[in-house]
């Protein structure tokens, strides 16, 4: 899932205070998940906003509303009826959704209510970790399921490197060393040859570097 | 509780007057000492900010 984290109030208040009135937005996916922009966060900083202009005695209207996805035209919709009533809208989804809302709806102010992270995993109840760059060019066959372009710091295709101690990173001794993990993991399936073949130099077109990308499928388009 | 309590201090409030406590219903005495201390803090803090505005907010709208 996109992992998000939630932004400090007071930079939400930042952008906010001189409007109105004011919706707040929420995301019934992954950031529900990682209990950042759910229908549940929509509530809290919600109220959070109104006790702020009550407390500086000032009347502003904070409404919530939470859809199922801000990344599809057909969720989106459901808001084209009101969105006229708000001099702003604060989305608490990830920032696809907070561009998609802001592309579809562009006479309003679009605010994002969190900082998207990365594509993780849950550890563990408030734990989230990365798991996938989406390079566009997946070698996690090669990797025994184990990604060394996200979770190697040097991104490296045949590792590990010489700051690997004990099976942890010189960036932080807590941090596994990603080839740590998939030698390791190579060795339980019984493919410790395949650790000998050299990767090929990586196809890194596919990757942001090569610019904004887009998926098509003309045998799904209608 | 460290998380409200941070709400609390960003939209102007402050964050004394959350407070979490755990103890069993067998603890009457210490819940008794909790209590009084939770009514020290919030009687030195004062009324809440928020219940003025309100008063203000529904004398407002009464006048018009």
């Amino acid at each position: 899932m996109i992992v998000a984290d939630k932004k400090p109030i007071d930079e939400i208040i930042e952008y906010v205070k001189d409007k109105d009135r004011i919706l707040v937005l929420g995301c019934n996916e992954c950031v529900t998940v990682c209990e950042a922009g759910g229908k549940k966060e929509v509530g809290i900083l919600a109220s959070a906003l109104r006790m702020y202009f009550m407390n500086q005695g000032q009347e502003h209207r904070v409404d919530e509303r939470t859809l199922e996805r801000q990344c599809d035209h057909e969720y989106l919709e459901e808001i084209r009826d009101i969105v006229d009533q708000y001099d702003a809208i604060v989305s608490l989804a990830c920032g696809v959704g907070v561009q998609f809302t802001a592309e579809k709806y562009q006479s309003t102010p679009i605010y994002p209510g969190v900082n998207t992270c990365f594509l993780g995993v849950t550890e563990e109840r408030g734990l989230w970790t990365e798991r996938c760059q989406a390079c566009g060019t997946c070698i996690l066959a090669e990797t025994a399921g184990i990604c060394p372009i996200s979770r190697c710091a040097k991104r490296l295709m045949n590792g590990p490197c010489g700051g690997s101690t004990q099976g942890k990173c010189e960036l932080n001794p807590e941090l596994p060393c990603a080839w740590q993990l998939i030698i390791d993991r190579l060795q339980a399936l019984n493919r410790l040859d395949d650790y000998e073949k050299l990767m090929p130099i990586k196809d890194w077109s596919t990757d942001r570097a090569g610019g904004p990308r887009k998926v098509v499928r003309e045998d799904v388009q209608s | 509780m460290e998380h409200v309590q941070s709400i609390l201090q960003s939209i102007g409030l402050e964050p004394e007057r959350v407070g979490m406590y755990n103890l069993s219903s067998g603890e009457g005495p210490k819940f008794a000492q909790y209590a009084r201390e939770m009514d020290s803090i919030i009687r030195g803090l004062g009324p809440n900010p928020l219940k003025k505005a309100q008063v203000k907010k529904v004398q407002r709208e009464e006048a018009t």
